[in-house]
Order: structure tokens, then sequence, then C-alpha cells
């Protein structure tokens, strides 16, 4: 068998998401490559938090946790330590980046939003798009909040604060044929039966030809009642069902700290880290 | 006998008469148009009534109305000591809830007095009249008396005031009021559910013989008169007579001249002479023939009563005649009036009872269903507080009275008595928080006695403290196991919730009401009275009716007409009469809540205005037609018409549970048929607040939903607008709750809404990881991380500084400091001495530093007292870490310094943690996982708790089912869907929409394993579902130990987690261990581990002694030392104690 090369084909690209199809390859390495872009794509978030005052309606650890799930701009990750591997005692600028926010309510009410984080590096900001600001906490008249807080490098199997992704998922691609042999065979009324037995529309039905097609298998959701149908008519091969072997159709949705295409990147290189650290281990094992 | 069917009464008012088109005969074929939207009808009632309406307006009926009468009754005290002197109330008036101290100038606000820990109570003034030596003063607004005030009654300041004037206050604008603030608590009483007083009970006694019992009720006196059967003979049994009386002997007694009157009284058909033959004949053995002889007989028969020996024997002795009269007139059947001891109307009560009776006897059915629910009576916390006033103010005019006699038997008096100095209004206020807060209503008058009358309002979540407002105690002893009171009765039916009872032992004797239901108050009888016999009603005393016209027997056609249980006439036509009296309740003459019931078998129409009684509203019904039309309702919904508005014009009338009997209510229009009287507002009133918050509970088995009403009230969630400004013993809150998917219209009316208790998860219903088994959940630990099921603990700690008698104070200690470094134990206090708030609290750490003086009994003039003169007290943390929230200084009526201080600690969820949705469905987390090991569905979407399917098929909870689907299908088109009960998103509209957006109809979706990327072999339930987090949370509950204390009398470990106690190893462990043999291990556990002592005794006498030396046989040669537990040394010196000499008999092995 000659060695596989998986592929990538880039459906779709934008800013904040992107499609693409890996196909030549087995759902481990699929699933594998879903699995570090979920839990092990290290980015920024607040992990430490220090109030100075705090007279907001809610607590400290309330607005502390809000802090945490704002997504800070982490596309220079890399220029950082994981803290536990720094050489700093506590934290320093090499692992961490610091974030002041004092908003005092003069007006009736006041939103403290994400734009009131003022960050010590430009690299590490809360993510901002078009006027959209992450609301922390409302004050009314008199409250004030004044607060530092502290970025650190993590991963989202630490914490969900440090995922990069909205929803990162792969599909299987859809595999749906029709035996046109048996539908031939049959009647005006099962035809247009069995094209709107889908519930996602998968199947067409054409008047002027009198055939069925599949039009739209990437909608297919695999709920299988189209061979329900095809079942109860007494053809049950009438149409088969499966999944394109070895293409997995993968969406990535960032949640803002990293463009999409980065995450993918970073992942495949984790991921060939890992890989050669078992290369690595493994020749030393053999060596010996 | 033939009569109208009720449905024939023509009644239309005059209001009817422009809206004709309703009456139009040819349209009366027309099918019924559905009048759509009647339901709005409901939330249009809950806007005038709120959802605690009874209580407050128990509360203000007695604080307006009742209260005045009571004192009316005990308006003089006069003395014999000197019989000038009189003290006179003229008037009594409830004032403003004001504080005792003047912080606010007198005014106080209900949050104030929950932060104090004071009452939340008003002043009762009263004018008054008396004699001072010989003038007489006139004096006004003298305060007798301070009285606990209802949240939102009349006299609150709270009522009448807008959201934003409440929240001014401090108070939250959705709290329902209805409580009681007693020494900074919040006091429920309870709804307390009695037999009614007053009505003829047919029941069968112990021995199955048929009896009548009437319990009699007045102002002045309580009674119970039995008529029971003996032998085929009817007595009378009173308690106060010492032997049942034959009832003829009664009867004649009581001025029955002829055996033929009494005859035509009970009956004259034959079953009825046959009946009462025996009872004439033994009448006759006792040879009483008159009425002279029948009360000296009587006489005979009274039990002597014991008086006081302090008290003087009435110098004139009644003789036993007059005595007995007495007691006929006054005890026997004592609601019945008699006058100059014209026994009429008694006698035609007794003989009534003896009819009933004799007519049981011979058709069964004519026995009473003492569990049907007209025969029952509400008590609400305006009768409870009236009878606690009415006994506190007859102690008070007692102590008036006695304080007033000591003056005036004072020789040579300096001053000139002032009773109106004497009158503190200590016993009044005392009495009301007494009974208040401790919930013990003791009436002496009536020798009542009743404990865990009011309870804490439990404020878990916003629902259990509205459904505590609801709830319904029953007088009933919980330990009886009988199933009759505890079962749902069919009468119980639009009144009580069906499912909304505990588990367990108050099953069925705790109730709650219905969402409509209402429980009047006590209304004026005289002008009923009067209107009745204007109506055509021949009263008994003055009319000299026959025998056989009261009974109907001779062909008359007289139904008795009773009000309130009193007999108060015949009628000839009894259908005109309850038509009538019903028209002219619809047009408003009559008092709405008076209801008529015409009771065919017992040929009887009973009118009832007495309070307790519930009742609910009804759309009236005529010609097959409700008279509630859309226009009605677009008008209400245009805010011209309230609900008051359909009560006055007629289109709407209360029911109670006597008059339903009278009626033909259709639930909806389809089924009104021609003799249908009235139609449902709405199907979903038979449920209460907790059962309205499960969502398709048609869909449920019963239980279940008897189980999410129990666990409703433990979850977690907002409590009320206020709750971060309230200071509560325990506080749960959730961090982001959230509205229900599928929401009910229940969870509309009652703003649940606004202070939700849960959160919409997203749930796989599939089996994962085998952590799932026994209904575990498996949650995501990406979701806790975002802040599923986070909730806050916040926990008072109150210290006081108090004063002592020599006058000397605690004080708060400045932290102390070394070289300029803060001891660590004070790390955490301000200069004050007390926690600075946002500092985090470990263990050990110090957060009031209070000193306590050494000398508190004697009196010292050392102003400036010194550090040596006090020893610490502080208050130290023990316990998992938390913050200091709040701390509040304050004093309280008692006047000493109140320290509070509130605690906070922010819970994730962990493992062992509780959770439940809607369903009665718990279950504790079995394991947490990683979200990237989670399924998810081509969309990318992963599961917040993943619930294994072996919960749906023994529970048979398809409302979940329907749930998940409904808020499937309101997630994609952006709205909630409903659940009402009865009604709700039909799961056929449900799946059309699921399919427009690309998913399956059933709900089912495809999933990918998150562990192997492999597509899941079976498509799995997927959608949202309100879950619950409960109170029970691992983090209180987990205990563990090694060694620790012990209890001081017997040596053996504590028990219980607050004392760091040991782990039981009890009977059936140790049943195990003998059963194995391991009796080695037995030993150590039993023994060894937990008191083991070692003792001497004495092999020759077998006393335990010294070591070396027996005292008994002063020797020292035959000690031995044992092993023996601690506690079986102690049982041995206890047994000495008493005279026993226990003695070991020692043996070598
Ligand atoms: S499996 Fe379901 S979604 Fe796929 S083609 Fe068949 S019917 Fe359509
Ligand atoms: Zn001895």
């Amino acid at each position: 068998m000659p060695p596989r090369q998986p592929q990538i084909e880039i459906v779709e690209m934008k800013k904040d998401s992107m499609t693409f199809i890996l196909s030549k390859t087995d759902a481990s390495i699929a699933n594998a490559l879903r699995r570090v872009m979920i839990a092990e794509t290290p980015t920024m978030s607040i992990d430490l938090v220090e109030f100075e005052n705090n007279t907001s309606v809610l607590h400290d650890e309330f607005i502390a946790h809000r802090l945490g799930l704002i997504p800070l701009t982490s596309s220079r990750v890399e220029k950082f330590n994981f803290t536990r591997e720094c050489s700093c005692t506590d934290n320093c600028e090499n692992c961490s980046v610091r974030f002041n926010l004092h908003v005092t309510c003069t007006d009736d009410t006041k939103q403290v939003t994400s734009d009131d984080l003022f960050s010590t590096d430009a690299d590490v900001r809360p993510v901002h798009r078009e006027d959209d600001s992450i609301v922390i906490v409302k004050l009314a008249k008199g409250q004030e909040l004044k607060l530092t807080a502290i970025a650190k490098k993590g991963v989202g199997k630490e914490h969900a604060k440090w995922q990069p992704t909205c929803i990162t998922t792969f599909q299987y691609d859809p595999d749906i044929r029709i035996n046109q042999n048996i539908m031939d065979r049959l009647d005006e009324e099962k035809k247009v039966k069995f094209a709107n037995s889908c519930p996602v529309k998968v199947f067409a039905y054409d008047k002027d030809t009198r055939t069925v097609s599949v039009e739209a298998a990437s909608n297919c959701v695999y709920c299988q009642e189209c061979k329900f149908y095809s079942n109860d008519i007494g053809h049950p091969d009438l149409v088969h069902v499966g999944y394109k072997p070895e293409r997995y159709i993968f969406t990535v949705e960032s949640s803002g700290s990293l463009e999409p295409q980065e995450i993918v990147l970073s992942a495949l290189s984790i991921l060939k880290t890992k890989l050669a650290h078992v290369h690595e281990n493994l020749k030393n094992e053999v060596d010996f | 006998m033939e009569e109208p069917a009720p449905q024939k009464i023509e009644d239309t008012t005059p209001q009817d008469m422009d809206e004709g088109e309703l009456y139009d005969h040819s349209k009366l074929n027309d099918p019924i148009k559905r009048v759509e939207d009647k339901w709005k009808l409901l939330p249009a009632f809950l806007k005038v009534r709120g959802l605690v309406r009874q209580h407050i307006d128990s509360f203000n009926y007695f604080v307006n109305v009742e209260i005045k009468k009571l004192m009316k009754a005990n308006e003089k005290i006069t003395t014999d000591a000197d019989p000038k002197f009189f003290l006179k109330y003229h008037n009594i008036s409830v004032g403003r809830p004001s504080a005792d101290d003047d912080m606010n100038g007198g005014d106080v606000t209900p949050h104030e007095c929950r932060l104090r820990d004071l009452t939340y109570s008003a002043p009762i003034s009263a004018d008054i009249e008396y004699t001072r030596g010989v003038q007489i003063v006139r004096k006004k607004g003298v305060t007798i008396g301070r009285l606990p005030i209802m949240l939102r009654s009349s006299k609150c300041i709270l009522t009448g005031k807008n959201p934003d004037e409440l929240a001014k206050l401090g108070e939250c604008s959705i709290d329902s009021g209805g409580y009681f603030i007693c020494k900074g608590n919040e006091k429920v009483i309870l709804i307390q559910e009695q037999l009614s007083k007053n009505r003829i009970i047919i029941e069968l006694d112990n021995k199955k013989n048929v009896c009548a019992s009437v319990t009699s009720s007045t102002e002045e006196r309580k009674s119970k008169t039995n008529v029971v059967q003996k032998n085929g003979k009817l007595y009378l049994r009173i308690n106060t007579f010492t032997d049942d009386i034959p009832i003829i002997v009664v009867l004649k007694a009581m001025g029955m001249q002829s055996d033929q009157q009494i005859i035509s009284f009970i009956g004259s058909k034959q079953d009825f002479v046959d009946g009462i033959a025996a009872s004439f004949q033994e009448c006759y053995s006792l040879e009483i023939f008159t009425r002279q002889q029948a009360l000296e007989y009587i006489g005979s028969k009274i039990k002597i009563v014991f008086r006081s020996p302090f008290k003087a024997m009435p110098t004139n002795r009644r003789s036993k005649v007059d005595e007995a009269r007495d007691i006929l007139a006054t005890v026997l059947l004592s609601h019945v009036p008699v006058k100059n001891y014209d026994f009429r109307m008694k006698y035609t009560y007794l003989t009534l009872m003896i009819r009933r009776i004799l007519l049981a006897n011979k058709d069964p059915h004519a026995i009473d269903d003492k569990d049907y629910y007209g025969n029952k009576r509400l008590e609400l916390a305006g009768q409870l507080l009236s009878l606690m006033f009415e006994d506190l103010l007859k102690k008070f005019n007692n102590e008036l009275k006695k304080t007033a006699e000591s003056n005036f038997q004072k020789q040579n008096r300096v001053q000139v008595f002032d009773i109106s100095a004497c009158m503190t209004p200590k016993t009044i206020t005392d009495g009301f928080i007494h009974a208040i807060s401790t919930g013990n209503w003791t009436v002496k008058r009536f020798k009542m006695n009743r404990s865990g009358i009011t309870q804490v309002l439990s404020r878990l979540s916003f629902i259990s403290a509205l459904g505590h407002m609801t709830r319904m105690n029953s007088q009933f002893e919980k330990t009886r196991k009988v199933s009759g009171p505890r079962s749902l009765q069919p009468s119980q039916f639009g009144m009580l919730c069906p499912a909304d009872t505990p588990e367990g032992e108050a099953c069925g004797l705790v109730k709650n009401l219905a969402l409509m239901t209402h429980v009047t108050t006590d209304d004026e009888e005289p002008p009923l009275a009067r209107l009745a016999i204007n109506l055509g009603v021949l009263e008994v005393d003055i009319n000299t009716l026959s025998g056989e016209e009261i009974t109907g027997d001779g062909g008359m056609k007289g139904y008795l007409v009773f009000l309130n249980g009193q007999i108060l006439g015949i009628h000839t036509q009894p259908h005109i009469l309850a038509r009538s009296l019903r028209l002219l309740r619809r047009q408003g003459r009559v008092k709405e809540f008076v209801s008529v019931y015409l009771h065919d078998e017992q040929h009887s129409v009973y009118i009832a205005s007495d309070g307790g009684r519930v009742c609910r509203p009804l759309i009236i019904v005529d010609k097959g037609r409700p008279r509630v039309t859309e226009e009605h309702i677009r008008q209400l919904s245009d805010g011209i018409f309230a609900f008051d508005d359909f009560l006055k014009r007629g289109l709407i009338e209360y029911l109670d549970v006597n008059e339903e009997n009278n009626s033909m209510i259709a639930v909806y229009e389809k089924d009104i048929k021609p003799n249908t009287t009235h139609l449902e507002i709405e199907p979903l009133t038979v449920l209460g607040v907790c059962a309205g918050l499960i969502p398709y509970p048609h869909h449920n088995q019963s239980p279940r939903n008897t189980y999410q009403c129990a666990m409703g009230k433990q979850a977690i969630g907002a409590i009320a607008y206020n709750q971060l400004n309230r200071i509560d013993t325990l506080l749960y809150l959730m961090v982001y709750p959230q509205k229900p998917m599928v929401k009910t219209k229940t969870i509309e009316l009652t703003g649940y809404e606004k202070v939700p208790a849960g959160q919409n998860a997203t749930v796989a219903v599939m089996s994962y990881s085998g952590y799932d088994i026994e209904d575990a959940l498996v949650l995501n630990k990406a979701s806790i991380d975002r802040g599923f099921g986070r909730c806050i603990v916040l926990k008072k700690h109150a210290t006081s500084v108090k004063k002592y008698i020599n006058n000397s104070l605690d004080r708060l200690g400045a932290p102390l400091e070394e070289n300029g470094i803060r001891n660590k134990k004070h790390e955490k206090l301000d200069l004050d001495g007390i926690v600075s708030p946002g500092e985090q609290l470990l263990n050990g750490d110090v957060y009031v530093n209070k000193q306590t003086p050494k000398n508190t009994t004697n009196i010292n003039n050392n102003e400036n007292r010194s550090d040596a003169e006090f020893f610490d007290t502080p208050s130290t943390w023990k316990s998992n870490p938390v913050f200091a929230d709040k701390v509040m200084l304050t004093s309280t009526d008692e006047d000493h310094f109140l320290i509070k201080m509130l605690s906070r600690s922010t819970r994730r969820p962990e493992l062992g943690d509780k959770f439940s949705s809607r369903h009665g469905q718990k279950g504790v987390v079995g394991i947490i996982v990683n979200q990237e090991d989670m399924p998810f569905n081509h969309q990318g979407m992963c599961p917040d708790i993943i619930m294994n399917p072996h919960g749906y098929p023994s529970r048979m909870t398809v409302g979940k089912l329907i749930e998940l689907l409904g808020g499937k299908a309101g997630v994609f088109e952006g709205r909630h869907g409903y659940g009402t009960a009865f009604g709700g998103d039909k799961v056929e509209d449900i799946s059309r929409v699921l399919v427009k957006h690309g998913y399956n109809y059933s709900g089912k979706d495809t999933l990918t394993s998150g562990v192997t990327g492999e597509t899941l072999n079976a498509y799995i339930y997927f959608g949202p579902i309100y879950y619950q987090k409960l109170k029970h949370m691992v983090m209180d509950k987990m205990h563990a130990r090694a060694r620790g204390p012990r209890a001081v009398l017997t040596r053996q470990p504590t028990e219980g987690r607050a004392r760091n106690g040991g782990l039981r190893l009890g009977e059936m462990e140790r049943d195990c261990l003998i059963a194995y043999g391991a009796s080695a291990l037995l030993m150590e556990r039993l023994m060894v581990s937990s008191d083991q002592f070692t003792v001497f005794v004495c092999k020759d006498c077998g006393l335990l002694g010294y070591s070396g030396w027996c005292q008994f046989c002063k020797s020292s040669l035959t000690m031995a030392r044992i092993n023996i537990p601690y506690a079986s040394k102690l049982l041995f010196q206890e047994l000495q104690a008493m005279n026993i000499s226990p003695r070991l008999k020692l043996k070598d092995l």
C-alpha cells in the first residue's frame, strides 16, 4: 500500500471561522487534531485579579470569573512562557500581562466593558469587534470598580477560558446514492414521497425528467428517514446512506483570541511536537 | 320529587340586557365559540388578589373589624373592691408600624427589622375612660400593646407603594408579603385546616353505630354534643354528664310535652316511629313522664366539679333541676341560642339530629364523609391572631383589675390611684411575640394548646417562599396511619393542588392551595337572615311551625333553611329561594362569598357566610353560553375592565365546595351542555404555584410531579430583588440563573422568570463512562468553567456586645501587633477589631476580636479599664475558607450592640453535587468530563449534561421528553416554548419546527464520540432541559475523621459532622461482623477504637476497686485488671447509685 498523504482542502475562510476538508487520513488523526485545537492550543487569559475597590453589585469572585472569560488577542502567545515553567518566582513580563481597570460611575448607570481593561502589552488586548465590547458589570451612580488583572498563558485543558475556539468540529462527508434502477420502477407518487421523506431536503424530484437526484448531500444528518421510507415501500436497497471514507469536513470557529488558521496551525505544530517527543523517547528506548 | 333543574334559573341582570346578542334565541343553536384568551382573567385575578391574598385579607379583617368587636366584648373592667371604680375602652385602633427606639423618628421598615432583629409591629391604642379617685378621666390613644404587622397588609407601610418606592425601602417588589417579622425572623402563620364548626356530622363510631355529632363554637364557649346509639336506643352524650342520657328524657326536659309532638318533630313516617320506639320504651321504664322528672333525672347525672378551695362556694346553691336546665341551655348545642329558657330552637335542632341518625340507619349514603371538603374550614392568620388577642386582652384586663384591687386594699393611700399609669403594653406585646416566634398557640379559655402554628419562612428559593404562603396544615395527628384524611378528595378539585404535598409522615396532611383559591372571611349574619326571611323563609322560633312542617313528612314540601349551621326556618319553594339569593349575589346585593347550597336528599338549603370556606371563581354559563365573551376579554386586555368588574357585572362568581355540588361545570366550551351552569376560567388553575413550574405535568406520572414540588423548593437561584441586601442565616444564590426555555403560564404569573432557579442545560440522553449509574449525571467541565451551576453561599455570623448588670461592657479589641508585625490570627482584622469586608477568612482567623470583662457582677467604678480586666472571647473562623462579604453593626430592642458578619463563598459544581430537572428526576454528579471527550453533533455542539436513558422507562416522565423537544424548537425559533398544564405547544408543531431547521422531528441527533472520533451507533436524544441545582452539596456534607473529640459522659466519639464526630458502626454493620465471625475486628471497632477503659476488679467480691486494693474486701490480693467499655463502667456505677450491686465474676481462660 502506498503511503497515504493527508490532504487539506480549504472550503471557506472567514475572519472568525474556517471550513476545510481533511482527507486521506484516519478518524483518529482527525479527532486528535480536533482535540488539540480545543484543549491544548495555548492562549492568554486573565487568571489573577487583585481588587482595590469594588462597590458594584457583583462581588469579587463573580467579576474575576467574568474577566477570565474575556478572550484576549493571543497571536503572539509564543513569546510567553507558561508561568509554571518561567524562571521567575511569582510572575513576570515573560509569562504574564498586567491589565488595569478603573471605572467610576458619575452618571445614572454605566457599563464597565472589556474596553475599560488597559493592557501593559500591546499584543495582548481584549478582543474587540466593531462596537460590541463585552460587558463586565453595570455600575450605578457612585459605584466604583478598580482592579489589576494578570493574564497568563494556558490551555483549554486547564480551564475553558483558555480555549481558542467556540466550536471545533468535524463531520463525515455524506455519501448518498440512489439506486436508479429501483427508482425507475417506482410510480410518481412514491418518488415524490421519497424525495420529501428527507427532513433536510437532500433529494430533489425533477418533474420534467421524473427522476429523483441527490441534490445536497452535505445537508444530510444521517437520520435514516429516507431509509425508513424505502424499507416501508419494500425496497431496502433504494438508497444508500453512508459516508465517504477518510474525508472529514472541519469547521473551526474562533473565539477571537486567535485567527482560525492560527488555531489549526498551532494545533498541528503541537501535534507534531508530541509526535516528535514520542519519536525521541522511542529512539532513546531502542538505543538502550 | 319533581323540581326545576338549576339551569333553568333565569337571572338576567340589568347589565346583561345591553348584550342582547347573547340572548338572541335564533343563535342558540350555533356552535359555541371558544372564548379565546379567557385565561387572561387569571392574571387579572392575580393582579388584584396577589398570590397570598387569603393571608392578607384575613389579617386585614382582624385588624380593621374583628379587633373592634373583641374590644367591645371586653370593654369594661370593674371590681368588687370599689364599686365606683371602672375602666372602659371606647375605641381601638392599630397604628403605623414603628420601632421602640427613635433611630428613624419611630418609623420602621420591614427590611430594617430583618437586619436589626426587631419585630415589625404597630401599637394598638385605645381611647379609655376611667375613674381616678372621684373624677372620671378620659384619655385618647393609650397604647395597650404592640401587634406584629403582616407585610403588605393594610397597616403595612409597603402597601400601595410602587416598585421604585419599594426598592428605596429595601424591599423586593415581587415579594408576596403575608408573613410577619418577629425578632428579625420572617414567620409565616400556616393555614390550619379544621372540621367545620356548628354543623351536624353523621358518622360511624368505633362500634359501627351511626351517631351524630356537633361541635358548637361561639365567642364564649366551645362544646361538643353527640347523639349516639346503643342497642337501638338513642342517647345524648356530653362531657358535663357522668353518663349518657336517654334522648327522650332530654327532649322532655327541654319542654317537649307529648310523645306525639316528639314523633312529629322526628318524623311521623313508620320508619322513624320504629326507630325511636325503643328509646321511648326506655324513657317509660325510667318512669319519666314530666319535664320536672326529666330535669331531676338529668340533674342527678351532672359531673361534680371540684371547685378550687380559694373560691367561695356560691352561697345560694341552685337546685339540681336548675343546674340541669342551665346546662341544657348553655352547654348542649351551645351555638343554638336559647332565650328565656325557650328551648324550641334547640329541640328542633336535636330532633333533626335524631332524624338524620334514623335516616342513616336505613340508608348508609346519608352518612357524612368526614373528608369531604365542604365540611372543612381553614383558619388563617387573622382568626388565630384574634383568638390570641382576646386571650391576651383578658389577661391584660385581669392584671389591671388585680393591680386596682391590691391598690384599693392598701391602707392610707398617699396618691390618688391612676390606673392608666399601670397600663403597660408588655403583656400583649410579649404575648404576641412569644406566640409567633415559638409557634405555640395557648388559649386557656378554649383549652387550646397547639404548637407548630408558625414556621420560619423558607427563603431557599423564591418559589419556596411563595409555596410556604399557600401551605396548609391539618390538625390531624401525623403519626396515625390512616389513608382517609390523607388521600385526595374529589371535592378538593380546583381548591387544593393535587400534586404539592410532602412525602412521608405528613403526606396528604400538609396541602397547598391551588392558584385561584380564595379563603373567605366572616361576614355579617343578621342582614342575610333578614334577607332570607324577606324571601319567604318561615322562622322556626316565631312561627309555631308544626313538626310535620319542619320534617316535611306530612306531604309538606318545606325545606329547612340553615344559615351558617343554624336553623333559620323553612321555605316551601327552596329552588326559588336559592335562585333568588344567587341572583342577588350576582347583582352584588349579597356579598360575593355567600354560598347557597341546596341539598335535596336532606331537604335543606344551606346558606353560608362564615369564614374559612374555600372557594374559587368560575365563569357563569346560562342557556348554554358563557357570559364572558371575547368582547369582555378584549376590554380586559385594553384595561377597561378589571377582574372585579367581571364580578360586579355578574359574569363570574365565586363558588365554594358546597355550592359546586349544585353546579355543572364545563372545563372547555365544547363541553357545554344545556344544563351547564359554569365554565372553568383555565384548567391549569387546579395546580398550585409549585406544581405550576412543571412543563407538561399532564404527561408525567403523578408522583413525579409531587417529587418536583418538593424539589423546586430546594433549587438554588435568585431569591428576591433585595437578596444582596439581606443578611440571612443561610442564603444560596446562583451566579447565572436563567429563565427556563420551556415555560408555563404559572411561571409568568408568579414572577418566577424574574427570579429563576435553574439553568437550561444541553442534555444528551445516552450512557457514558459507567459513572452515570443510578441517576448520576455526567457534567461537562468546560460548562462548569463557564459558570454552569455556579452558586454563592452566604452565611450569617452574629456576635453581640453585651452590657452586664454592673454596667460593664464587652469591648472590641484592636488587632494585636508585635514589633509592627500583626499577630497571625489577627491579620484579617480592621483597626476596630472586626474583619474588613473583602478579606478571605481561613481556618483559625479571628473575625470579631471581642473581649469580655472579668468582673460582670460587682459594681466597679474604675472607668478606664485596663486590658488586664478583660479576657479574650473572639469569634474565630472554623471552616472552609470564605470571604467576609459584609459587616453590620446595629443595636436591637434589648439595647445591646449586635455585630453581624456575612460570609460568602462561591462554589462550582463538584462530584456529588445534586441536580434535578423539573420532573422529579434528581441525580448527583458522577463524573466531570473534559469538553474534548464529550460527544458532539454535526454543528460541534456538545452537551452540558449527559443523562442516562435508564432514568426514563420506570419514571415515565414523558413531560421531560416533550420539554426537551419544546426547548430545542424554541432555541431555533428564538422564543420560549410553552409547556403549560393541559395545554402548551403540541409535539406535532414542535416537530415541524425542528424539521424546518434541518433537525430530526423526534429530537434525536447523530453524535460523534469525542474520544474516538467515530460516529456513535445510535441516535441521541439531544436538546435543552431546565436543570435546578439543589441545596445539597458535597462540601457541606463531606466528613471523615481519624481521632477526634469524645463525649464527656461516655468517652465515646462525638456524633455528627458539626462536632467532628466519628462514623458510627451501627447495629446492622455489627450484625454483619458477627455473622462473619470477625470478632477481633468487632472488638477493635466497638471498644478499642471507642471507649476502652481499664478497671480493676476484685476476683472475690466482683466489685470495681483500685489498682491493687479492694475497698470492699479491704484486701490487696485479689485484684485483676480488665478492659471494658467506659459506658459499661458507667452503667455499673449508675446501678450502684440505684442500690443495685452489679458484680463481675472473673474466670481464667
Ligand atoms: S439520512 Fe436523513 S438527512 Fe440523510 S438523506 Fe436520508 S433522510 Fe435525508
Ligand atoms: Zn473485693
